[in-house]
């Protein structure tokens, strides 16, 4: 015959409801906002980097306006990866700096999107029309979705808009559209171009 | 628990402990998955990241090994002695498990003795695999649910042991069920509704606890819990898109991939060098097969003999193998040789309950034989699994026929 019954099953309750609490709370406190709304533009993807450091913004979603992105490799582990050009999303990942990433693909572009040998889709959402969560050897929650099928985020995001894929204009009037605040916005304009 | 048994579960765990401690620092570098597996440790514990390793298995493995690392330093004691020591208490808990479902010393020691000195099992003890750690709370688990007794809080430690074999791999989530139904089962708890309240919440709600708190250093990323539940279903999803082609071409259990195999033919993979014309050095992950075939029939006769008996302790060790079985041979991802561990001490369990019958009936000298013979092969076979520089001729027929990287110096 058990004993304590009753008093060994709230324990259990408590206990499971206090972990969820304290993950819960440990999760949304460990985030990181800019104070104030900006839109910056850069020069070389890096320097986008350099200004989420300086605002010390952590755990944060980022909506990526760009082609599929810096998300093929994965590190070689040997210490601290550095910063390149190419590998500003895997880095900021690291630095933990970014936690799940809305990747936006243009709707005519979804079908082909889909088709690439470097797109590995989890699973679709059922909640996007046209939403996927990718694998990446990360582990990041990463959603891919068109400008029409992009939902409204409750918090603030980070944004970064590659100018030669996206409308600067035009991507910032669909989050407008969508409700979707961020407190940095970088706009990357290779000066090439 | 008398002296004499306890003298004797003391020289079990040393031999278990020798033979997986023997010239542990060769190599001396981080070998196979231990160069993914010990970076990990501390990059989890820092930054709540799993690279370099696997993001989909749960990361209690990188909490332990960065304990380990802190524990021993940076080097190969601090990168094996985990697996060393959880592996050989695996080997004890394994004859408390078949000592509670025989009733018998013999049973328990034949089947302590068989994980002790099973090949594949030491040479898995010796590395980072977390089947081995894993496994022993598996284990561990079980047989505190054995040992019980309606005693409450024995409950509760094996519900926590459940959660931390949960928090290692998701390979024992049917064992888990199983036996939270076994404990409404008994007594016909299940009649009961506030006894249906504690065992369901104890058995329940106390592993799932211990699977999240698992993810402390995650959620330290900024995660909010409904994206914890997302992100454990993506890593389900995840694994089921698993391919023999989505793995490393050069990774050397990739020649079998499928479970049906593990008990009725010789699996042999891994790599070796041969050293000169006659000697060699090897490092074998490998079915011991004129044992391990026995299983499936033993388990066979412990089921007729459970039903005759109407002995419900007598079947655990059958249905804790089906039910961990089932998984690997119905998931759609490839199974590797190494996933057979959680299931050894089930089946090693059956073995020795049924010489043990047979010996009842037949003659003590028998159950001798067996383990004198049993013993005998697995110790032939355990320069194989640790690196030991030996002549080749004894083994050429196995080498021969093994799917090993083999290599000439």
């Amino acid at each position: 015959m058990y004993r304590n019954k009753t008093a060994c099953s709230l324990a259990a309750t408590a206990l499971l409801a206090a972990v969820i609490s304290v993950a819960n709370c440990h999760g949304t406190g460990s985030r990181i906002y800019a104070p104030g709304k900006e839109t910056v533009t850069v020069d070389t993807p890096e320097k986008a980097y350099a200004i989420w450091q300086q605002k010390r913004v952590k755990g944060r979603t980022l909506v990526l306006f760009d082609s599929y992105p810096h998300m093929r490799g994965r590190f070689n582990y040997r210490g601290e990866p550095q910063l390149e050009r190419s590998n500003l999303v895997e880095f900021s990942i690291f630095s933990n700096v970014i936690r799940k990433i809305y990747f936006i693909v243009p709707d005519t572009a979804w079908e082909e999107f889909l088709q690439k040998d470097t797109t590995k889709v989890i699973k679709a959402i059922p909640q996007l029309k046209k939403g996927v969560s990718l694998y990446n050897l990360n582990g990041m929650p990463m959603i891919a979705t068109t400008p029409s099928s992009l939902p409204h985020l409750s918090e603030q995001a980070l944004v970064y808009i590659n100018g030669s894929v996206f409308d600067p204009v035009e991507a910032q009037h669909l989050l407008t559209e969508r409700g979707i605040t961020g407190d940095i916005t970088v706009i990357y304009q290779d000066n090439r171009k | 628990m008398k002296r004499n048994e306890i003298i004797l579960i003391c020289l079990l765990l040393l031999l278990a402990l020798g033979l997986r401690c023997y010239d542990l620092s060769y190599p001396s570098f981080r070998w196979g998955d231990e160069m993914a597996h010990v970076p990990a440790g501390t990059n989890y514990w820092v930054n709540g990241q799993f690279e370099p390793d696997n993001w989909e298995h749960p990361p209690l493995r990188h909490i332990i090994m960065y304990g380990f690392l802190q524990l021993f330093g940076d080097n190969p004691y601090g990168w094996r002695m985990r697996n060393v020591l959880f592996g050989a208490a695996a080997a004890v808990l394994t004859y408390l498990f078949a000592r509670e479902v025989s009733g018998r010393r013999k049973a328990g020691l034949l089947a302590g003795l068989l994980l002790a000195t099973d090949p594949l099992h030491i040479v898995m003890s010796r590395y980072t695999f977390e089947e081995i750690y894993g496994g022993a709370f598996f284990l561990a688990a079980i047989v505190l649910y054995q040992r019980h007794n309606e005693r409450s809080s024995w409950l509760m430690a094996s519900a926590f042991f459940m959660g931390c074999a949960l928090a290692t791999k998701w390979y024992y989530v049917p064992g888990w069920l199983l036996i939270c139904l076994l404990t409404l089962q008994s007594n016909e708890n299940y009649r009961k509704l506030r006894s249906v309240l504690f065992v369901t919440t104890t058995y329940l709600f106390i592993p799932v606890s211990v699977f999240i708190g698992s993810y402390y250093f995650w959620f330290g990323r900024g995660y909010a819990f409904s994206e914890f539940i997302q992100f454990i279903l993506d890593a389900y999803y995840s694994l089921q898109t698993y391919r023999p082609e989505s793995y490393n071409p050069a990774m050397v259990f990739l020649s079998h991939g499928s479970a049906l195999e593990w008990f009725i033919r010789s699996v042999t993979v891994g790599q070796g060098t041969f050293i000169g014309a006659d000697r060699g050095e090897f490092i074998l992950y490998m079915n011991s097969l004129p044992i391990w075939i026995l299983t499936l029939p033993s388990l066979t006769c412990l089921a007729v003999l459970a039903a005759r008996r109407r002995c419900l302790a007598l079947a655990l060790p059958v249905l804790l193998f089906a039910a961990t079985y089932a998984l690997f041979i119905f998931v759609k991802r490839p199974t590797f040789i190494y996933s057979a561990v959680p299931l050894l001490p089930f089946a090693f369990t059956a073995i020795a309950c049924c010489i043990c019958e047979v010996a009842e009936r037949q003659g003590e000298r028998l159950y001798h034989l067996a383990l004198a013979a049993m013993l005998a092969w697995n110790l032939y076979l355990y320069p194989l699994a640790t690196a030991k520089k030996v002549p080749v001729a004894p083994y050429r027929y196995l080498l021969d026929a093994s799917d090993a990287k083999l290599h000439r110096e």
